[in-house]
């Protein structure tokens, strides 16, 4: 692995968070470099794990204007196509302003303020559940 | 793939259900003999549902996945369900940079979720 690649990677971490899940936070800026990064890891990792979620967290990211938001459409679309949905987590005030006011369709896409929702959102698509053991 | 070949060979049935592996070399000038073969085939199988198969598929252009898309379209009007399974990460890419967002086929992260689901779908 070149140390080209090898950056990309550590800047992009994806984590296999539970069966079928992964999870990737974003952080700092992303242009459009970066956001072809985070496509080409994030999809290398669904292909290699058949993964059907995954979680990418965009609390980080310092500004979402309609170029992020564009990538992120895409990275959604290029990773629908291989079987896994994707969820946009940790979707602030501010950034969901920003996002309707660049007229970004989210329809199709299933958008958390926390990572917490996304997980459970996943956990209940794939028929996961979570509780507590009785005590005693 | 020749224009000769016998679509029934790359389509294997499997618990009522049809999967269409689709073949490395196809071609757009093929696809729409191909489409009114495997809709012949389909409709003559009396299945519950189809699986494209595009795991062969390393590189194409935007007119056969055109054409692919058109031919599960074509499908799903017989009634019958399609998913899709096997797009590379790296096709998976191109097709998104390049603008294509033609969906006519629900993708399924393996050919076992792609069954999994039609077998669900027929029984509810």
């Amino acid at each position: 692995m070149s140390n080209v690649d090898l950056e990309k990677y550590e800047a992009n971490p994806v984590n296999l968070l539970w069966d079928d899940i992964l999870f990737l936070p974003v952080v700092g800026l992303v242009d459009s470099k970066r956001a072809q990064d985070i496509m080409d890891v994030l999809l290398e990792r669904a292909e290699q794990t058949a993964a059907r979620f995954a979680i990418l967290d965009i609390r980080g990211v310092a500004a979402v204007d309609s170029a992020v938001a564009n990538h992120i459409i895409k990275i959604t679309k290029a990773t629908r196509m291989l079987g896994c949905t994707t969820i946009l987590s940790g979707v602030t005030p501010a950034v969901a302003q920003s996002l309707v006011n660049v007229g970004v369709d989210l329809a199709d896409i299933a958008c958390t303020g926390r990572v917490k929702d996304a997980l459970s959102f996943a956990f209940r698509e794939l028929g996961f559940s979570i509780r507590a053991e009785s005590a005693g | 793939m020749d224009a000769g070949d016998d679509v029934r060979d790359l389509i294997r049935v499997v618990r009522g259900l049809a999967i269409f592996a689709v073949p490395a070399d196809i071609e757009t000038s093929m696809m729409p003999a191909l489409t009114g073969r495997v809709c012949e085939l389909v409709d003559g199988l009396q299945v519950c549902g189809m699986v494209l198969d595009l795991a062969q598929l390393k590189a194409v252009d935007h007119g056969v996945m055109a054409e692919i898309f058109r031919l599960a379209r074509a499908v799903r009007a017989l009634g019958v369900p399609v998913r899709m399974t096997g797009i590379s990460a790296g096709l998976a890419s191109a097709l998104v940079l390049t603008g294509f967002e033609d969906m006519d086929a629900r993708p399924c992260a393996t050919l076992d979720q792609a069954i999994a689901e039609l077998l669900s779908d027929a029984r509810a």
